[in-house]
């Protein structure tokens, strides 16, 4: 209920602010976007569902600024041990600045970023609770839009686990293809932590995830205007995904994934992601491989 | 006295032929350069009248030269620099968006073809390049209803039914989008654009 009503004030604060704000100026692009993403657990010995809903709102300057914030709330729901109840509540607050050069050089556009997040939860052992994470970032997209590079660098510190750092390193590449109607990106994570005992016996992690994207003509089935398959192999635990304002910080290891999802656009001020992804996760500790099934789905409204 | 002011008169009448003379000879040499292709050159030309920061057609001209090299960026900043000297000026503010549209900068191209609409209401090229700018973003109901107001003012115009057929089969609306297409057909019997698309959309 509280997540509830966090995001619905959210909401209707951003559905009052922000279509004043842009039409204040024709120089501001306002969205916001609500998500909401149940899932559940098979195979774990600890772990049984998840609650994770969340608010995005983004404003735009032209195509040269844009700032953002974010506010999730995850809950854990865990297997009951000794007579305790082990759930974790978590807040999760971040920020983000982009700024946009254009360099003839490059023949393209240049994106300073730079993300910052700052998490607390109610973790019994305080081991994920004090997260703080800044993340600057370069990006790099051609004037055609037909060809992306970025590479960020994390900083993860869990001040309450044993001053735990983690640092990742993310380079990514992304190119369209069959005359832009395809786009496919390749990330990589390298992850490495100060303290292998606190990320599960091992202190480097890598992995890769390959997302394709594509959409379809008007009048497609469904009314989907694209669908999109996400792979991700390799290993990573205390992960961090920008593009989708995520810390995995509650995270085992992840050893594998698979997305699947559409979206639909509702004219022009509407789009619609549901998504459905199966992660498979290892908790190296106690030896224990399980699966985490997910829904995602995520409205924008764009002003 | 009056015999010096004559002199001086004198003197001036001499000096102002010769000085026109050097302004279009560094005219003409940067129209002969550009005409040949060599626009960095005819730039180069023009450039300490730039740098005097109050020619006005100067900096549009090397804004312009700059956009044809490529140099997009170049060029937005120096239209940025002949709006500031006048912001009334319909041609500095439809030129930078010839290097936006080349950035595909779109929102930057409908904010200053905004700002010519408001100074001019139906100025067709800025029109046009809204239009551009509404494509790029794919914001079809807008272009959709945008075209159709232009399809009214200028309705001899096949370039503004693209557009709107084009909005129309983006949402989907094959009947309209076809409607539109055959009305550009009329007016551009070759248009391969249309011709395309009312051969793949013929119902079987």
């Amino acid at each position: 209920m509280k997540v509830l009503k966090i995001v619905s004030l959210t909401l209707i604060t951003a559905t009052c602010v922000l279509p004043w704000a842009a039409q204040a100026a024709n120089e501001w692009y306002m969205s916001a976007t609500a998500s909401i993403a149940p899932g559940s657990y098979s195979g774990s010995v600890e772990r049984n569902a998840l609650l994770s809903a969340g608010v995005v709102l983004n404003a735009d300057y032209l195509e040269d600024v844009s700032i953002a914030f974010s506010f999730n709330n995850a809950t854990i729901d865990f297997v009951p041990a000794g007579g305790a109840d082990p759930d974790i509540n978590q807040n999760a607050i971040a920020g983000r600045v982009q700024y946009h050069a254009y360099s003839d050089w490059f023949n393209g556009k240049v994106t300073s970023q730079l993300t910052v997040h700052t998490i607390s939860n109610d973790d019994a052992t305080g081991a994920t609770d004090g997260v703080t994470v800044i993340a600057p970032k370069i990006a790099y997209m051609n004037y055609r839009n037909d060809l992306y590079m970025s590479l960020e660098w994390v900083n993860s510190d869990y001040s309450k686990n044993g001053n735990l750092a983690v640092s990742q390193i993310t380079p990514s590449i992304g190119f369209s293809f069959n005359n832009t109607a395809d786009w496919l990106t390749i990330r990589m994570d390298f992850i490495s932590s100060n303290d292998s005992t606190l990320t599960q016996g091992d202190d480097s992690y890598a992995s890769a995830t390959a997302t394709w994207i594509h959409w379809l003509q008007p009048n497609a089935v469904l009314g989907i205007n694209n669908v999109s398959l996400g792979l991700l192999v390799g290993e990573r635990i205390f992960a961090v995904d920008n593009d989708a304002f995520a810390v995995y910080n509650l995270a085992d290891v992840q050893t594998g994934a698979l997305t699947l999802s559409a979206g639909w656009q509702f004219g022009s001020e509407y789009t619609l992601v549901s998504m459905l992804g199966i992660g498979n996760y290892e908790n190296k500790t106690i030896n224990n491989s399980y699966k985490q099934q997910y829904l995602y789905f995520g409205l924008t409204r764009y002003w | 006295m009056p015999n010096r002011k004559n002199h001086l008169i004198a003197i001036l009448l001499f000096l102002i032929p010769l000085t026109v003379t050097a302004g279009s000879s560094v005219w003409d040499k940067s129209y002969q350069l550009a005409m040949k292709g060599n626009y960095s050159e005819a730039a180069d030309v023009l450039e300490p009248m730039v740098r005097k920061g109050n020619d006005e057609y100067a900096l549009l001209r090397v804004a312009y030269l700059n956009y044809l090299q490529g140099n997009y960026s170049d060029a937005v900043s120096m239209y940025e620099r002949a709006v500031r000297l006048n912001p009334e000026s319909i041609d500095a503010k439809l030129g930078i968006t010839l290097p936006l549209m080349a950035q595909q900068r779109w929102r930057q191209v409908k904010h200053y073809t905004l700002q010519v609409l408001r100074l001019s209401h139906w100025n067709y090229v800025a029109h046009v390049r809204l239009m551009i700018a509404e494509q790029g973003m794919k914001k079809w109901q807008e272009l959709a209803k945008h075209a159709r107001q232009l399809a009214v003012a200028y309705p001899s115009d096949a370039t503004v039914l693209v557009y709107l057929a084009r909005a129309y089969a983006w949402q989907g609306n094959v009947q309209a989008a076809k409607v539109a297409y055959e009305k550009v057909l009329v007016r551009i019997p070759g248009h391969i654009e249309a011709k395309r698309y009312i051969k793949d959309h013929v119902r079987p």
